[in-house]
């Protein structure tokens, strides 16, 4: 696991309060449960935090999009902190 | 001329309400203009939107202030088991507190919202949450009991960014207010193209 995704990792669990919560590349919101709506705003803010980094409107839109997964967050993730 | 008449009798002299409820149909603005002036509560303030299905058992202990918007919910300051209580164990119980709903809250469909309670200003209580204790100001809160799930702050920023990427943002940007009569058709069609977009 790359320190990108571990780091990741310790951010959903910290939203989802679930310490034995793994994700991988492939995780949507369609395998956690509580992966709402609400939920994902609070975790891409988390992830704003915990990375530094500030998504952009364009960018929120893609984000929330169906079908959407782990992957797609630390590609963009990777693209911001470089 | 019916109408008029009606709604005339209604918010001046608070009569033939029930007639002018179901002949007139007021929307949220206008139910809420009536109840500011004849609902008995405790404030009412300006500007609000309450749809005519919204029920306040006890508005004299209740206190709503400017701008707030509601669906089709229920405020209870009292507790009504104290009946019971009081006729088979012979008590005295008074249970009751007031409702302060703050300016510019939005209370969703089916929520209910119990007595002893203060909604923060800029908050929005999801459909269906039972509010029991009160909310800070700028929260969303959803579900029984009703917990914080967002700030509206962070709500804002998302909602607005995937509003833009709706194939009818460019009507949602000419848009006034959260509706808008003349454009709903067309708003209506796109809509229906985009949600419809993969059954057959």
């Amino acid at each position: 696991m790359s320190q990108l995704q571990s780091e990741l990792q310790t951010v959903f669990r910290q939203v989802f309060d679930d310490d034995s919560l793994v994700v991988t590349e492939a995780t949507s919101a369609a395998d956690i449960d509580e992966w709402d709506s609400m939920a994902h705003i609070n975790l891409i803010i988390a992830i704003e935090k915990q990375f530094d980094v500030k998504f952009s409107a364009a960018e929120i839109g893609a984000l929330g999009r169906r079908g959407q997964t782990v992957g797609n967050l630390m590609q963009l993730l990777q693209s911001k902190i470089g | 001329m019916v109408r008029k008449l009606l709604r005339y009798l209604a918010m001046e002299h608070n009569k033939a309400v029930s007639l002018y409820r179901r002949i007139n149909r007021p929307g949220g603005k206008e139910w809420a203009a009536y109840m500011r002036r004849h609902g008995g509560f405790y404030h009412f303030g300006t500007d609000c939107s309450m749809i005519p299905s919204t029920v306040v058992v006890d508005p004299q202990y209740t206190w709503i202030g400017d701008r707030v918007c509601m669906g089709s919910c229920t405020l209870i300051c009292h507790d009504g088991s104290i009946e019971m209580l009081n006729q088979r164990y012979g008590v005295r119980i008074d249970r009751i507190g007031p409702i302060v709903v703050e300016h510019d809250v939005y209370i969703g469909e089916g929520a209910t919202v119990l007595g002893g309670t203060t909604i923060g200003e800029g908050s929005i209580i999801g459909a269906g949450a039972v509010v029991r204790k009160s909310v800070p100001a700028g929260s969303v809160v959803t579900g029984n009991p009703a917990q914080v799930v967002a700030k509206v702050e962070n709500v804002i920023r998302f909602w607005e960014a995937e509003s833009q990427q709706y194939p009818w943002a460019d009507l949602i940007a000419r848009r006034q207010g959260a509706f808008d009569a003349a454009m709903e058709p067309e708003l209506c069609r796109r809509r229906q193209e985009y949600f419809f977009r993969d059954m057959s």
